[in-house]
């Protein structure tokens, strides 16, 4: 129990915490921590798998049409698969992990992931990644997003990004 | 078990050093101006709303008996919320052998705010407030850091009342919007596809003006312009999806009636018979309803709330939102929340939200968060929560939990 030490101008018991207060309270405090620490562990699941897939990029679709100039930006998901795809010259498009290392976040243009300077570039802390996914100078994150083959036809404007083990190449071209 | 019931015990029974404050009440009827210096909360906390939070506590060891640099004149404060949390989103992975697992992002402990704020009495019925939030990089010289697009590093608004029911305000300053939250997470002001990137960021100030009118106590609505240079950072960054003007119009109009039911007056007691028991206390209910919109060209947002409170510390709201960035993109969102007051200082909070974004793909995402607000002491709660995020590509559930240490 608080212990009274006077009264207030207003004649009303001033009460000052004891010792024990200190301790209850502290030990209240921490079991409220542990209860919940202990009763939610954490979980997760991610829908889909990683399959092979062969992923058709029509840029003529409002899904991938920000591709038709270079520089261009776009989120392609597909089962477990996250991606970006970027067009990194007239006649080059590159598909990029999305997910940055760091705190694994997503690189995602629709929430202000951009390529720049031959980079993309995370929207939440600024890591740098070249188009073989390596880390530049000044990223956060040390390692490396994985990046795919693509086959362009700039005629056809369409594109196809290969992901998966079963394809029989599926590395980034060098 | 044994060891969960004594910790149960010792955290609802044996910590009884508290005052009797007022809390939560906003939605039980009084606004946010009754707290804080703005009218949309937040930041600087005048006489009554330091009155009230600067003596909840388990623990009544205050460090400040006030918060008033000069009395009746200048008060000061700060804000700094230490968040732990897994705040990458799960990952599948396959390893050489082609094994497949999920990847937790690891926990991490960050300061999430630090702000310090000020309120100030100009003349009567003319106050000024501020506040200015420090980024990650403000150590390293980046004074404005803003960590969200379109969060702004500070607030600074001049607000007018006059006794007729009409009040004004100018400044950089957040619009009135729904209900302003004190967790950026939800969904109300979010996108489904991306739970984590808020269309309406935390600490959103614009530059503008509003006019405010109150002629009941059970009425008011407010009407404002801004600017959308925040806006469209928030909306714009990267890909240009939503077309502004370089102003926006900001409209509210709330609803506070108090219902009280039974009580003295509705009882039938013969008021000669001294033997009868006395009559039952009447039972206040203070409600909330009320909507709002702001927008600007392509976008808006609109929301709708209801809320009613108890005086025995139980509070519920539920409010709905919808936003349009452009004809192909657009966020539909509900959240139901309530919160219990066991204690002033002790507050189980429920809240769960459905978002839904309507673009080329369409987005489902649930949020389902569970926690305690506990005041160990004056100016310093700890917040732990599960939460539990569901959306097309993953489910996520994990604990968090958040430091706040107030003045």
């Amino acid at each position: 129990m608080a212990k009274k030490s006077g009264k207030n101008e207003d004649g009303l018991e001033i009460l000052q915490p004891t010792r024990r207060d200190a301790i209850r309270t502290t030990i209240a405090g921490g079991c409220s921590l542990a209860l919940l620490s202990s009763a939610g562990c954490t979980f997760a699941d991610v829908y889909g798998d990683l399959g092979y897939r062969e992923i058709e990029l029509d840029l003529n679709s409002s899904q991938y049409n920000a591709l038709q100039a270079v520089g261009g930006i776009a989120e392609v998901t597909d089962g477990a698969w996250q991606l970006v795809a970027v067009r990194s010259s007239q006649t080059e498009i590159i598909a990029l992990n999305r997910i940055c290392p760091h705190e694994q976040l997503e690189m995602s243009p629709n929430i202000g992931a951009v390529w720049f300077d031959d980079s993309l570039i995370c929207p939440h802390h600024g890591s740098r990644f070249d188009a073989s996914g390596q880390p530049l100078p000044g990223s956060l994150s040390g390692q490396a997003i994985d990046s795919y083959r693509v086959e362009f036809d700039a005629n056809a404007n369409r594109a196809i990004v290969f992901v998966g083990e079963e394809s029989p190449d599926n590395s980034a071209p060098s | 078990m044994k060891i969960l019931w004594i910790c149960v015990w010792l955290l609802t029974g044996l910590v009884s050093v508290a005052n009797a404050t007022p809390r939560m009440a906003l939605p039980a009827g009084s606004p946010c101006a009754t707290c804080h210096f703005s009218p949309t909360g937040g930041g600087a906390r005048n006489e009554v709303g330091y009155g009230s939070m600067g003596r909840t506590g388990a623990f009544d060891f205050r460090l400040f008996d006030s918060n008033q640099v000069v009395e009746d004149r200048l008060a000061m404060g700060y804000n700094i919320r230490i968040q732990y949390a897994h705040f990458g989103i799960p990952v599948r992975e396959r390893n050489q052998s082609g094994e497949e697992s999920i990847s937790i992002p690891e926990p991490k402990a960050i300061p999430m705010q630090v702000q310090i704020n000020a309120g100030a009495t100009l003349i009567d019925g003319v106050t000024i407030s501020g506040s200015y939030n420090a980024g990650p990089n403000s150590y390293d010289g980046k004074l404005c850091d803003p960590v969200f697009p379109g969060m702004s590093c500070f607030e600074l608004s001049v607000q007018a009342q006059s006794d007729t029911g009409w009040s004004a305000r100018a400044g950089m300053m957040q619009p009135h919007i729904g209900i302003r939250p004190d967790d950026h997470t939800t969904l109300l002001r979010g996108d489904a596809a991306y739970p984590r990137q808020p269309v309406i960021p935390p600490n959103y100030a614009e530059w503008g003006g509003e006019i405010g009118y109150q002629p009941k106590s059970w009425f008011r609505t407010e009407v404002g312009a801004f600017h959308t240079d925040n806006l469209d950072q928030s909306l714009n960054q990267g890909t240009k999806s939503s077309d502004l003007w370089p102003a926006a119009y900001a409209v509210r109009i709330t609803f506070l009636p108090r219902i009280t039911l039974g009580g003295a007056q509705d009882s039938d007691d013969d008021f000669d018979d001294f033997d009868a028991p006395p009559p039952s206390p009447p039972i206040g209910i203070n409600t909330w309803l009320g909507a709002s919109i702001y927008g600007s060209n392509e976008f808006y947002i609109a929301n709708a709330f209801v809320g009613a409170g108890l005086q025995n510390g139980l509070e519920s709201r539920l409010e709905a939102s919808h936003s349009e960035r452009n004809e192909s993109y657009s966020n539909s969102s509900i959240s139901l929340s309530t919160t219990y007051a066991i204690k002033d200082w002790l507050v189980p909070a429920l809240r769960i939200e459905r978002g839904v974004t309507d673009a080329i793909q369409k987005s489902n995402t649930w949020q389902f968060i569970g926690g305690i607000e506990f005041f160990l002491m004056p100016g310093v709660e700890i917040r732990p929560e599960y939460r539990v995020t569901k959306t097309d590509r993953y489910i996520f559930g994990q604990t968090t939990v958040q430091l706040h240490i107030f003045h």
